[in-house]
């Protein structure tokens, strides 16, 4: 059992009960995770990290409801998310995750501004433009891109590409920041610059969990969970002693 | 060996390695190929049956010998104002042409009828066709059995001999092989069978579409040789004069020989008819073909834009589905170039796989064609001349040649234009993101604008037509047919025309009709479909109008069709004995003659007079107007009393009843034996034939509006797919952060909206550049009607752009996100 305690705080943002994954082809059964059980609280940062094909992925997937677990029970925020419709989960991702991902996937076509503003658009309570414009130049000033706020992306480089993402993912103020290799397609400039970015909003209080397989990076969150076969090796209980 | 035969052998060993190659590069595409066949095939095979048949109907000679110099004479009567008023031969004036004219080397006589075979226990009503031995010569009939007439059976001969056609001989005599010297009894007379034509004999339908003679016999025969021989006033439709041009004349020079032929002679002997002052007889000749043709070149024409429309979509389909291949196809592509294949090379290999596909596709569309020709002989065969001629020919093989080589140069050029030769050279190098062959955004707008064009313009006039037809077949006739059965009699020569003996024998018929079980009602009264058109005078104002004229009604007329009475009164028993000159009009013509403000029952008294008859006729009733198929909407009709002598009956059955022709075969012969059955058909039946042409364009329009949007949603699910497989991650994305099923259809519905929006407005502006360059060909069909049949289409172009949109989204949006993520780093 992986219990994380944060200090900080003891409001319980995510927790996984006996959560596991598996694909079925017509050969063979795979067994991406096995029973895992993990909580996070508001506040914490932690890294996910291990070997290709440990897992990982399929974990961060399954936190940010892109997937749905073969069994298991799954809160955010308390609200049982283990078997939602493909629409109802949409809702829960556009209200309460924020999704940073090693691509960027920013959209082409659209604006700077627009980009990060696409989540809220999806807003169910469909909020009116001057909010939008608000929260939009916030998270922009936040990720300091508010000068970029009508380019394109692809006339920004890699590391403005993904503070911008990061932007994205704060506009809707999320439960969770869900941050999937944030440094893979960047030099190691840019990519210190976004773990900058990434570990200031953390100390203003964002959660963040993030998966990544260069050890320098996962050091620098708060708690680190180790995943080998599909199941989570470390106790970081012990780690987090003060 | 030589030098040059060792460079050949190389040549054909390069050309089957590079079929192989390519044939092995597509099979794994089982997809593809069958996109490509099918949609190529089928459009391709229209357009080869529909090409064959025109050249076929504009260009191909017809099968007899000297073809261009056979002409078929016109006799036309045009009155003193010049107009045109007939287009028929007198009796008298045909013989005397035919027996006096100079024109033509060689000439013949013929009439068109129809007769009771009564040596045949069924007495089933023939096509004859009355002739001289001439017209034998002149088409150079093949024979299957015996002879053709000889000169020594022609004009004034009186040899009674007949030729039955291959048909009759299967049909009617099995094709038993001791078929001549048979006879054969038509109106008293027995003929003695001398020939069957060859199976390939092409009947020219010189008299209507479709019309195919069963029994030739010698013109001496022919129903108006006693009784018209001199009746010069009267022209007949079924008479005809066709002959080879002498080589002596040209066209012209024939037209001005002719022309004054017979005005004179004419003139000469109508004199006693005060009615034909100043008219004149203007002779003029026709091609066997273009007689042939005559108005049929409109319908081809329609069929023929509308399969280069189909042709135009899928070959749009096709180009999406070859450009959509060539971005899949970069990596393939990009380790020939590494190897260093030259552009030529790579040419070269899209060729011959595009030739590959075009080829199979033509085979199907040769068997697509070849039963396009069947069904057009099976169904068209009244509607479309020369139909039986149709077959897979030279001609359809050429094009389809041609076709395959076209389509096959096309597509290689599309494709090696989508290469970009340079940036291939990089595509092994890079990760793959960002290189190598995309669609632009703009090409695949395009793609969709004219995929909507098209298919909206071709749907449109499609749906207009098809809406005209419908409206035209169901339009109310305004009197009630069903179970009305209409029969008319043929009389023994040996009966005096129109004496007390027929009348009474006809009032026994009647008589016996009535004791049928099924029977209801009895009329002496021709069918309510068989009206002509005539020229009808108000004596008081003396203006005329266009009236539809239904001669033979008796009293019992429009209560057996449930006609309704609106003011004066019907005809009674009595007004038919004593033959009064009395009319009954409907409500339209009533109002036309007494103007707008004026009421039907003042047009009760009033004295109206039927151009050509010097009677005055009174009007003595106005009943409600009906239709009657193929006459303009709503027309002025006026209904004569018959003549006591008419051998027309309409039969009113019990509902649901039925009436055999036996039955009434028998009903006659315990009457008398110098009557026969001539014709016996239902009411709904007789208009069902003479909508015929309704209902083929009812099934042609709705097949090709069909094939149409089929088509269309092929090419705009091809282009709409491809672009949504390369948004995959986009789409997954927007789903990540949160965009629900809707909100994903609603995107892609709302990014193709410019692009369908416009293909509607460029349809719009083909239809307006097609309808004012054939304005005199529309004008007809411009009508309020057509905002259905817009909106119709409307509705059916927006419904499959709809659908095209979301199918290719469902496999995304229908399972978790992370799919379409998948293989985003």
């Amino acid at each position: 059992m992986t219990t994380i305690n944060n200090e900080k705080s003891s409001k319980l943002k995510i927790q996984m009960k006996g959560i596991s994954k598996v694909f079925e082809t017509e050969e063979l059964e795979t067994h991406a995770l096995k029973n895992i059980d993990l909580s996070i609280n508001e506040g914490d940062y932690v890294s996910i990290s291990g070997p290709s094909g440990c897992g990982k992925s399929t974990l961060l997937s399954l936190l940010g409801l892109l997937d749905m677990p073969s069994s298991g029970q799954y809160f955010i925020e308390g609200q049982d998310v283990s078997d939602l419709s493909l629409d109802e989960a949409a809702e829960v991702r556009n209200k309460k995750i924020g999704f940073v991902f090693q691509s960027f996937n920013l959209i082409d076509e659209l604006s700077v501004f627009d980009n990060v503003a696409l989540p809220l658009r999806y807003d169910v309570e469909r909020p009116t433009i001057e909010t939008i414009t608000k929260r939009v130049n916030e998270c922009l000033e936040l990720v300091s891109m508010s000068h970029r706020k009508s380019h394109k992306p692809n006339q920004l480089s890699g590391g403005q590409q993904q503070r911008i993402a990061i932007a994205r993912a704060l506009v809707a103020n999320p439960a969770i920041l869900l941050v999937d290799e944030p440094t893979g397609n960047l030099d190691s400039k840019s990519g210190d610059q976004v773990m900058d970015v990434l570990a200031e909003l953390n100390k203003n209080g964002t959660t963040i969990c993030m998966v990544t397989h260069d050890p320098r990076y996962a050091d620098m969150a708060s708690i680190q969970l180790k995943l080998l076969d599909g199941m989570i090796l470390t106790t970081p209980v012990a780690q987090l002693a003060v | 060996m030589s030098l040059n035969s060792i460079s050949i052998s190389q040549t054909f060993q390069s050309i089957a390695y590079q079929f192989k190659q390519a044939w092995l590069g597509i099979r794994q595409k089982s997809g593809f190929i069958s996109s490509i066949v099918l949609t190529m095939g089928l459009t391709l095979g229209a357009l080869l049956c529909v090409l064959t048949l025109s050249y076929l109907m504009l260009y191909q000679p017809l099968p007899y010998p000297d073809q261009e110099r056979l002409y078929w004479v016109e006799h036309n009567l045009n009155d003193d104002k010049g107009a045109n008023r007939a287009g028929a031969f007198s009796y008298p004036g045909l013989v005397h042409f035919y027996k006096h004219q100079t024109t033509f080397d060689q000439s013949a006589m013929l009439m068109f009828s129809k007769d009771i075979l009564i040596s045949d226990a069924q007495q089933p009503t023939m096509n004859t066709t009355y002739i001289t031995p001439e017209y034998f010569s002149l088409l150079d009939t093949p024979m299957a059995l015996g002879r053709k007439l000889n000169q020594e059976e022609g004009n004034g001969s009186f040899i009674p001999v007949a030729m039955i056609s291959y048909q009759m001989w299967q049909t009617e005599f099995d094709g038993n092989a001791d078929i001549l010297d048979k006879k054969l009894s038509f109106n008293q007379v027995s003929f003695r069978i001398i020939g069957v034509t060859a199976a390939n004999f092409i009947e020219p339908e010189l008299a209507e579409i479709g019309r195919k003679t069963q029994v030739w016999l010698p013109w001496d025969y022919n129903s108006l040789r006693s009784g018209y021989e001199n009746a010069w006033g009267n022209v007949r439709y079924e008479l005809a004069f066709v002959g080879k041009l002498a080589t002596k004349f040209s066209e012209a020079q024939a037209r001005r020989s002719i022309s004054p032929f017979l005005n004179e002679l004419w003139q000469g002997n109508v004199t006693e008819f005060d009615f034909y002052q100043g008219w004149q007889v203007v002779m003029d000749l026709t091609t066997f073909k273009s007689r042939i043709l005559g108005d049929s070149e409109q319908r081809l024409y329609l069929l023929l834009g509308s399969i280069v429309g189909l042709l135009l979509i899928a070959s749009a389909n096709i180009s999406n589905l070859f450009i959509s291949r060539m971005a899949e196809q970069q990596k393939p592509l990009a380790i020939r170039a590494a190897l260093g294949a030259t552009k030529k090379q790579l040419f070269n290999s899209l060729f011959v796989e595009s030739f590959i596909l075009m080829s199979y596709s033509v085979v199907i569309a040769l068997i697509i064609a070849w039963l396009g020709f069947y069904l057009l002989q099976s169904q068209l065969e009244m509607f479309l001349p020369r139909i039986s001629e149709l077959s897979l020919n030279l001609f359809t093989l050429s094009v389809a040649l041609f076709l395959v080589f076209c389509f096959a140069l096309f597509l290689a050029k599309l494709s090696s234009k989508m290469i970009n030769y340079q940036a291939l050279n990089h595509g092994l190098q890079s990760s793959g993101k960002g290189s190598g062959i995309q669609v632009s955004k703009r090409v695949r707008q395009l793609l969709i604008i004219s995929q909507v064009a098209i298919a909206t313009s071709l749907v449109f006039i499609n749906l207009s037509l098809f809406d005209e037809a419908i409206t035209e077949i169901t339009t109310p006739s305004g009197y009630n047919i069903d179970d009305v059965i209409a029969i008319e009699l043929s009389a023994d020569t040996s009966l005096p025309r129109g004496g007390d003996e027929s009348i009474a024998l006809l009032s026994q018929i009647r008589e016996q009709f009535k004791l049928l079980p099924s029977v209801r009602t009895v009329s002496q009264s021709s069918t309510p479909m068989g009206s002509y058109t005539s020229t009808l005078t108000n004596i008081k104002t003396d203006e005329n109008y266009d009236v539809e004229l239904l001669r033979g009604i008796d009293n019992k007329y429009f209560t057996l069709l449930n006609v309704v009475l609106l003011t004066g009164d019907f005809f009674t028993a009595q007004d038919i004995i004593s033959k009064k000159e009395i009319i009954i009009i409907n409500d339209v013509f009533a109002k036309a003659l007494v103007g707008v403000n004026g009421s039907i029952d003042d047009v009760i008294g009033l004295k109206i007079k039927v151009l050509g008859n010097s009677d005055e006729q009174t009007v003595v009733g106005v009943v409600k107007g009906g239709n009657i198929p193929n006459v303009a909407f709503e027309p002025m009709q006026s209904y004569h009393p018959t003549w006591r002598a008419s051998s027309n009956t309409l039969i009113k059955l019990n509902e649901g009843a039925s009436l055999s022709r036996e039955q009434v075969v028998n009903a006659i012969k315990a009457v008398t034996s110098k009557y026969t059955i001539f014709e016996i058909n239902s009411l709904s039946d007789i208009r069902q034939q003479m909508l015929f042409s309704q209902y083929t364009t009812v099934v042609t329009t709705l097949v090709l509006t069909l094939l149409t949007l089929f088509l269309a949603a092929i090419g705009l699910y091809g282009v709409l797919s491809y672009s949504t497989q390369m948004r995959r991650f986009e789409i997954g994305t927007r789903m990540a952060i949160g965009a629900k099923k809707l909100d994903l259809i609603a995107l892609i519905i709302k990014e193709n909206t410019r692009s369908i929006v416009l293909g509607i407005f460029f349809s719009g502006l083909i239809l307006l550049v097609l309808s004012l360059s054939f304005s005199a060909v529309v004008e007809s069909y411009l009508t309020l009607q057509l905002i259905t049949a817009f909106l119709g289409t409307l509705c059916l172009v927006i419904l499959i752009s709809v659908i095209a949109c979301y199918l290719p989204l469902r496999q995304y949006i229908n399972q978790p996100a992370i799919h379409s993520l998948k293989g985003s780093e």
